[in-house]
This record gives C-alpha cells, structure tokens and sequence, in this order.
C-alpha cells in the first residue's frame, strides 16, 4: 500500500482546475469529521430536462391543478419522538442549532448549498414549492404552477402582496432574475443550462406570472423548485452580490427570518421577520453554529448549549435515540453512501474489473462497523419502503473467490495498460489490479472505512494506493475524471427524477456530473420516459428497471442508507408543525434539514 | 543604542526571511487563480479570457515570483494584506484578521494573566519552604502539568468542567456579548495557561531558591525583616530575569498551542483560520497570519528586552 502525494493533481493544470466548483456546487460543503458520510454529498441536484422546442406558454384550463403529482407513499422519516402540544405557540426564544459545517455563502443564485447552507437558507428563503410528508410537491411562494399540455411548459404564479426583506417586491421578473443569475452562475448553471434551452427559457405574463419552458418534458417541474433552485433571493441583493460577493454572506430574501449577523466558522444569526407574508413567527431568533466534531455536538445539545442539532454519524445517532427527552426526526430517505468507480479509465473501464471489486468489498464488515446497525445497508439507490425499490437487486460484495477469477481474467488480458492516475503504474502487477483509493479529508472515519475496504481487497487481487484529499481537490478530481475509486454521498431526492443530472449521458463532459463517465442511452431513456410520465405504475417500473441497469454495471457499490437525525432538545415545538399558506402540512424534515417559522419553546 | 539597533536589525531580518520562506512555499503550492476564479479560470472563452487576464493583472501573477514577493512585501507594511483568494468572493484579508485576532488575542491575554497569577504566588510559596513535603508535592503538580501537552489538558478540562460539572459553556458564540464571550475563553486559556505557569513556577521558584540563598537576604534576614517581606521585596525581583525571558518566548509557543487549543473548544480565532486556510490554499491569508505571530513573538521578545533594564538597571547602563 502506497501514499500518494496530494500535490500530484496539481501536474493537471488548469483543465483539472475547472471542475471544482461546479463540483462544489453540486455537491456542497463538508461534513463532520467523524461521519461515516463525510464524503462529498452530492445529493442537491438542481434538475430540470432536456430538449428544445419553447413555444410560448399555454397554460392549462384549471390554473391551481397539480397533475402529475404521484408521491411516494413509503417517505421513511420517523418523527415519533417530536413532542406534540395542543396548547398555544409561545411567542420568544433564541433557537441555537448546532450544524454539521459551516458554508462559504448563503446565495441561493451562486453557492453551493449543502445540508447546513440549506438549512440556514431555510430560515431566509422561502421556496416556490414545497413537500408535503408524503411526498407530494405543493405551492409555497408560487400560487399555482399551471403545465401545458405535454409538462414542458410550466406557468408559475406567485403570490401577491409579497416583498423581501429589504423592501423589493416579489414578482415574476424576480423570478427571471434568480433563474438567470443560477443559469449564468459558472457553479449552479452546470446542473441549470444542460435542462433549458439557451433561448426564451422563461417568459414574463404579467407581474405575477412566469412561463418556465424546459428542454423537455417534466411532470415533477415544480419539484424541482423546492429547494434550492426554487430559493428566491431579492433581486436587488442579487445585483449587489454580484458586484461585491462579500454580500453572499449576508442574504436578504422573503423568509420568516432577516439576516442580522454572520461570523463565519462561528455563528449565523437571523432574527425574526415580524412582516412575514405567511403569518406568526415565534422565534425571536435563530443562531446556527457549526459544530464539525458530532460527539461535540451531541454533547452540545444534551448540555443545553445548543437546542437543535443534525448529523449522520451512526454512533451520534444511537446515542441520542437513547436519550430520554430528546426529540429526534430520523430520516432514511436521504442519500446512499457508496463506493464510485470511474469507467472511463484503466483498469475500470473494463467491467470485470468492477465487478471484482465490487465483489471483494467486505460489505458486511463495512456495514456492521461503520454503519453501526444505525444505518442500514443498501443494496440501490431506494430505501426497501420505496414504492420504487427493486427486491431484486442485490448489491454484489463478499464474495472473494470471485472476484480473484475476474482480476485473474482481467490482469491476463489487460494487465499491462497504464493506470494513468497512478502514473506510470501498469494495471496490474503480480496478477493483481493496481488502482487508487481516494476520499475526502482528513477523516478519521473515512480512514477507517478505507482500511475495512482495503482488508477485504488486499485479499481479493487488488494493490490499493491510498489518495486522502482535502474537500476541494477530492471533488475537482472526481469531476475530472481524475481518480479510480472514491468514497462518496449521493442520491436519496424526494423525487427520484431530481438524481437524473447524476446518470445522464449530457452530463458527461470535461467536467462531469455524471462522476462514473458512464453514459448509457438506454438508460437515459429510463431517465426521460420517467420524468415525463404521470402513470405511478409506469414510473415504479423504468425506476425499478432503472436499479437493475445501475447494478448490472458495477459504478457504484452501495454500502448504506444515510441516517439522517434533526435532534431537539426537550423544550422545542412545533417543529413538525410548517404549513403552507392553503393550509398544507409540509414536509418536516429532508436530508438533513427543517424549517423554523413554527418552531417555537414550550412555555 | 547600538544595541537597540543591532535587535532591530535583527526583527527586520526574521521577518523578511520568514516572509520570504511563506511567500515562496505557498506560491508553489497553491494555484491562486483558481482560488480566485473557479472554474472559470480554466475557460477558453474570449469572454472569461479576459477575465482571467484582468485578475491575473489585478493579482499579479504574471509578474516573477521575486516581483510579486516586492509588491505583497511594500504593500503589507502599509497595512494593506490584501484580499482573501476565494471564488465567493475577494474580501479584504484585514476582515478576516479584525474579526479573528481579537479572539486569539484574548485567550492569550487571559491564558499569560492566568498562567502569571498561578505561577508566581505558587513559586513563592514553594521556594519558601523549598524541599519540604509541601514543595516536593508541589513539584509533582507541576511537572504533570507540564508533562501534559495542552491539547490533553484542554480535554480533559472540557471533559471535566464543561460536560460533567456545567462550570464552563462548551462553546464559543460570536454573537453573544462582550463578556459572555470572554467568560467562554477561560477555561480554553486555563488549558493554555496550566502549563505554561507550571513551568514559569518551576523557573521562579529555582530562581528564588537560589537568589534566598544570596548573603544580602541573609543580611536583612538577620536584621529582622520579616520572611514575606524578603520574599516579596528582596528575592523576587531579582530572580524574575528567567521568569521574563520565558515569558517572551512562551508567548509566541502559546500562539503555536492556542491553534489546536482553539479547534478543541470550537473558536473561530486565527488558529482555524489559517488552517482553513492552508486548506484552502488560501494564501494571502496565511502569508497574513504568519507574519502577525511573527511580528509578535519579535515585538515581545524586544518588550522582554525592556523588562530586564526595569527589573535590573545594571542591564540599562550594560
């Protein structure tokens, strides 16, 4: 087992360069050390479709229906613990809660938003849309989203009367703007432009409505706009932070809560909006404090020092699920952890090699060690209580005899190519594949995880070389194809169809979203006859064939399901509690993230 | 005079060398204009070329490394850092430390205080009853104190008086009051300042011991001056030379611990900054960082200097 110098990528020159921030703009910021998911979460994909014909908006007969919107039943958030009381909210209080990183901006338009820049995003922005428990997406800031007739036109009202908080009015030119500012932003616009067609990608009705025309068709639009796409910033804020990114820190949108204060690595303050468009606002104020150690913030929260808390970390999670008068929101339905193969270099490219691998994986060792019996593991993308999920596919792993036959097939035939990301390294040396391990650091549980992967293929006819990289360069290299193998976080949004920028041929580029390279038409058929389908039977089956297909081709091997836990301490209400202005209960909790405008103390 | 010129030619010289040593290592580990640009800076558009022109102008990165060393060099002793290489942005590198130094500074002010007033009433009491039970008890304390690298400390002190017993909060709020902050940083400084007064005690009270032992402490013992008195107004300014020349060389070493002493209690001063921050091949930031502790530690050192003409004038007419 050899180290590799970090500084070797930087030989790529600027081409290398390129991928980081839209990488990062992907996949969003660090995590905790000690999280068995402290890999790079790319599991906030902006979506949208493919395909040109924009003809001018025709909106459909009944403005307020919501065609097309078939939930997944099998939403796996448990929210048991939350304490409900009948009794009035309580007006006062400053929450405290502790994140698992801080973030470099809060800009909806230009940052890259991970779990904790979206959570804050939370208190500041509000979406166009949102999610019910079940899944299903509803009008938030948007009155009305109207599809024409084959879903590739979405007409967009918003609400009246509404205006952000540093005065500016929400219209539907606001909304030009923030899509314009993501679509020309070099980190956001990688996941915005492949789904747009260059020209009249919106259009402006009258002041209060926008005609959205996507690429292609797309009966989950509106879902899409739910997070941070559907973010939606002032105008004039957003001018000004262009002219001085300074401002990204200080972000100024319709939200329950105002920007008052930010020191970064320390604390965020947002107090309440006492003109908030969507009525009472209990909190007097949030502080989000990022907390990247989980034991401390676990110790945090049961001091009394913070009052809210997320993390994935397993043993975080155990130990607060036994804390008596913690209410704890566990949810299952987030992202996958996984090893990811590139395809598109030596020795990857070839499948039996990634068979092998994926057959030597020490999955059981994995799962019980780093999973901790917390986290369960997965064999695809859907939790086993996803209408979507295929009981058919078997994530392939501890089988070492086997994959010593497709190494030994392999080096036999192919073992004198170069494996480029080591050098000069042949593919194989001794009858073994020589190949790379990398992943975000440092970590001391992605240490560990490398190790318990690497005892089972040392074993099994691989020479792992360990590659440990900071955030930035571990994604850049990933985004360029640069690497063999890595350990990563993806997948698990409300919609299945949102992970379509993950799978996607278009996606594959010099700078690739799609990391594995691995562009398959058919399955990118799956991918678009799914997103444009509204019969629940159909989707269910190309998602499942969809599982299958990820599976046949070795890219990625699935260790386990995040475990996401929003942990509060015992005087919080109302957390499961956010309503959408027609008076739908909203989703409480999604990888990660919670809302505030109903939060408030027991009195 | 002489003297005083020959240190601060001495000063100067740190500093440029240190200067230089960062200077040239982090320009060639870092590729700013990505830092600074993103992805943009790899783009062949027309459009983004000009872009990465101007930033390369605005930077000078086109310029040799010697040219760009001169220029960061002449603008840094005007108080200009510069700006932060980040694609969110470009602030001032002066933000950054105005916002953090302040927090470091403070832990080490709290931390010297503390670790003074440990030290020299301990020493005292120890050289007064130099090797009775007492003081043999008291050199255990202080040598586990000092055995104990303080990082272990800080947790075990985290451990002991924020989790178990609630004494102290866990966590460092910038957004909590002046005072509330400061009392957040006492028990990080505790951790900085056990040691280190641990070892100012060791040296004191050597230093006293020896000094008690002097014929003019007998004289004025024999004359009936009172124990405390000769303690306090015969020994213990002439044996604070040690005391003050570790003082000053301590400083700079606390700043050194405070970097993880700070990771630990979760305060965002110029420890995690420059940690971010070579991370982040950030390196206006560091260059800014490294030459603060610098000139710190040399400014001190001169301070020490000083301290010795006011503790022994013989040193002024030396």
């Amino acid at each position: 087992m050899r180290k590799r110098s970090n500084r070797s990528a930087k030989k790529l020159g600027t081409a290398a360069i390129l991928s980081f921030s839209l990488v990062a703009g992907a996949c969003g910021g660090g995590s905790s050390d000690s999280t068995p998911d402290d890999t790079p979460d790319a599991a906030e994909a902006p979506d949208a479709t493919e395909a040109p014909d924009a003809e001018p908006a025709e909106p459909a007969e009944e403005p307020d229906a919501a065609p097309a919107n078939t939930a997944d039943a099998a939403i796996v958030i448990d929210e048991s613990d939350v304490v409900e009381e009948d009794s009035s909210p309580v007006f006062g209080g400053t929450l405290r809660y502790g994140l698992e990183a801080d973030v470099n901006g809060i800009n909806p338009a230009t940052s890259s938003l991970s779990s904790p820049g979206l959570m804050m995003s939370n208190a500041v922005f509000d979406t166009l849309a949102a999610f019910t428990p079940d899944g299903q997406w509803v009008p938030y800031l948007a009155e009305s989203f109207t599809p024409n007739d084959d879903f590739s036109q979405w007409t967009v009202k918003i609400r009246e009367g509404i205006s952000f908080h540093d005065g500016t009015p929400l219209n539907a030119e606001a909304l030009q703007i923030n899509f314009e500012t993501q679509r020309a932003d070099p980190l956001v616009g990688l996941a915005v432009k492949p789904f747009f067609p260059e020209e009249g990608a919106t259009e402006l009705l009258d002041d209060l409505t926008i005609v959205y025309n996507l690429a292609e068709s797309n009966v989950y639009f509106p879902g899409t706009v739910s997070g941070q796409l559907g973010m939606i910033a002032s105008p004039t804020w957003l001018a000004a932070a262009l002219e001085d990114p300074n401002l990204n820190q200080a972000p100024v949108g319709t939200g329950p809560f105002v920007f008052e204060s930010r020191s970064q690595d320390s604390t965020t303050k947002f107090v309440r909006n006492d003109d908030w468009w969507g009525g009472d606002v209990y909190l007097d104020a949030i502080e989000f404090i990022p907390v990247t150690d989980p034991d401390t913030r676990n110790d945090l929260l049961l001091n009394g020092d913070l009052d809210a808390l997320q993390t994935t970390n397993a043993a975080s999670v155990g130990d607060l699920q036994a804390e008596d008068g913690i209410q704890n929101i566990i949810d299952e339905n987030g992202e996958e952890s996984f090893g990811m193969i590139n395809s598109a270099a030596p020795p990857f490219d070839d499948i039996r090699a990634r068979e092998a691998l994926a057959q030597a994986t020490p999955l059981q060792n994995y799962r019980d060690l780093i999973g901790l019996g917390i986290s369960r593991g997965a064999d695809q993308s859907f939790v086993p209580e996803s209408k979507y999920y295929n009981p058919d596919v078997v994530q392939q792993g501890d089988n070492p005899e086997r994959a010593l036959e497709l190494v030994a097939e392999y080096c036999a035939e192919k073992g004198s190519e170069i494996n480029t990301v080591l050098g000069e390294t042949t593919t194989c040396t001794d009858g073994k594949i020589n190949f790379e391990l990398q992943w975000s650091g440092p970590s001391v549980v992605q240490t560990r995880i490398a190790d318990i992967l690497n005892e089972g293929w040392k074993n099994a006819g691989f020479n792992v070389t360990y590659d440990e990289k900071p955030q930035d360069e571990h994604i850049l290299e990933t985004a360029i194809g640069f690497y063999n193998v890595v350990t990563w976080r993806q997948f698990g949004a409300t919609d299945p169809s949102s992970d379509n920028v993950w799978l996607l041929c278009r996606t594959i580029g010099g700078i690739s979203l799609n990391w594995p390279r691995l562009c398959d038409e058919s399955r990118d058929a799956l991918l678009l006859e799914a997103q444009a389908s509204q019969d629940d039977a159909t989707r269910v089956a190309l998602y499942q064939e969809l599982q299958q297909k990820i599976n046949d081709d070795f890219i990625y091997i699935f260790f386990t399901h995040t475990t996401w836990d929003n942990a509060f301490g015992e005087n919080v209400r109302g957390v499961c509690d956010r309503l959408t202005p027609d008076g739908e209960t909203t989703q409480c909790a999604t990888s990660g993230r919670t809302w505030f405008n109903s939060v408030y103390f027991a009195a | 005079m002489r003297y005083w010129l020959q240190r601060l030619g001495v000063a100067v010289a740190l500093l440029l060398a240190v200067s230089a040593l960062t200077f040239g290592a982090m320009n060639l580990l870092g590729d700013p204009l990505f830092n600074i640009l993103g992805p943009t800076s790899a783009s062949t558009l027309p459009e983004d070329l000009e872009l990465i022109e101007a930033a390369k102008a605005e930077y000078n990165l086109d310029d040799p490394l010697p040219v760009r060393y001169v220029k960061w060099g002449s603008a840094f002793v005007t108080g200009d850092f510069g700006v932060q290489f980040s694609v969110d942005g470009q602030p001032p590198v002066s933000d950054l430390i105005k916002e953090r130094l302040p927090r470091t500074l403070m832990l080490l002010i709290i931390a010297q205080t503390m670790a003074v007033l440990i030290a020299v009433p301990w020493a005292l009491f120890a050289a007064s009853r130099a090797d009775k039970a007492v003081d043999k008890v008291s050199t255990v304390t202080s040598f586990l104190f000092i055995a104990i690298p303080n990082f272990g400390l800080a947790v075990i002190l985290k451990y002991l008086f924020s989790l178990k017993w609630s004494f102290f909060p866990l966590i460092f709020n910038a957004a909590d009051p002046f005072w509330t902050r400061v009392w957040q940083l006492v028990l990080p400084a505790m951790a900085l300042a056990l040691p280190v007064g641990s070892v100012y005690q060791r040296l004191l009270r050597t230093d006293l011991i020896t000094t008690l032992q002097e014929d003019y402490i007998l004289t004025a013992r024999s004359k009936g001056v009172s124990k405390r008195n000769v303690l306090f107004k015969h020994a213990l300014r002439p044996s604070l030379f040690s005391f003050v020349t570790i003082f000053g060389i301590n400083t700079g070493a606390l700043l050194g611990g405070s970097l993880i002493v700070e990771q630990i209690f979760i305060i965002p001063g110029l420890g995690s900054a420059i940690v971010e921050a070579i991370l982040r091949e950030d390196f206006p930031v560091v260059l800014a960082i490294v030459m603060i502790v610098t000139a710190a530690f040399v400014v001190i050192n001169i301070l020490v200097d000083l301290l010795y003409s006011l503790i022994d004038p013989r040193v002024r007419s030396a």
